[in-house]
């Protein structure tokens, strides 16, 4: 009888310990959940305008 | 009799590496004091962000000065060389609204010939700092030949106080230059530094 006792405390004991360790490892995985980030690339354009009138040499050749 | 010595050599086994991992995963306790905690979770994103508070350059319409050989328009300056047309007082401005340093890359749409054409003309960008400490680079401050892709800033801060670049033109159009309306593009690509 006594034994059977003794048989059940330690599967008891493997249990709780088997239990602990997977909580254990489990709980260290759930601190990553800041490392979330996302990084893309971006452009943008800018414009240059400008009118070249006939250049008065140029019309001074022509005439 | 053996079972329990073998179950005892197992829970024995398995003990320590239970209380092993326990001390492994609060390896930041400092005593035995009894503590509680709560969990405050974020996602702080990063974002790449740029913008042309000033976008556009435009001055009008004129010609080069009869007797003079080339005009020169300056932004940086803010006036013009020998030609009558409307002077440019300031650059592109140029910045970052995102939260990370960047590197741009600028990029124009055309070459001195393909966008004025003529003999000798020159189509010149200067980078500078719009606000104190937004970019290091070795160019920085200097007018030179625009380019089809150049990295003209290495780090662009995402300070609010020292995020801005300004962009300079310089155009030294010559008397046989092309005529008529020309326009070109300056493209910023900016990618996480």
């Amino acid at each position: 009888m006594n034994q059977k006792i003794i048989i059940c405390v330690l599967i008891l004991v493997i249990i709780l310990s088997v239990v602990t360790i997977f909580i254990s490892f489990n709980s260290s995985s759930d601190n990553l959940n800041s490392s979330d980030y996302s990084i893309k690339d971006d452009s943008n354009s800018g414009t240059v305008n400008l009118i070249v009138e006939g250049n008065s040499e140029n019309s001074d050749e022509t005439n | 009799m053996k079972l329990i010595k073998v179950l005892l050599i197992v829970a024995v086994i398995f003990v320590v590496v239970a209380i092993a991992s326990v001390v492994y995963n609060s390896s930041n306790f400092t005593g035995f004091a009894t503590t509680s905690t709560g969990e405050a979770n974020l996602t702080v994103e990063s974002a790449t962000q740029i913008d042309f508070t000033t976008a556009f350059i435009d001055w009008e319409s004129g010609r080069v000065t009869s007797g003079d050989t080339e005009a020169i328009l300056d932004t940086s300056a803010g006036n013009i060389s020998n030609g009558n047309w409307t002077p440019v007082t300031e650059g592109f401005v140029l910045e970052n609204q995102g939260n990370l340093n960047l590197t741009i890359e600028l990029a124009a749409g055309k070459t001195n010939l393909t966008f004025m054409g003529g003999t000798d003309g020159s189509y010149q960008w200067n980078v500078s700092n719009n606000e104190t400490d937004s970019c290091s680079h070795a160019d920085l401050g200097d007018f030179e030949e625009v380019n089809s892709s150049k990295i003209v800033c290495d780090q662009f801060s995402s300070i609010t106080a020292s995020n801005e670049i300004r962009i300079d033109l310089k155009l030294i159009i010559p008397e046989d230059s092309s005529t008529g309306a020309l326009t070109d593009l300056i493209t910023a690509t900016a990618t996480a530094a």
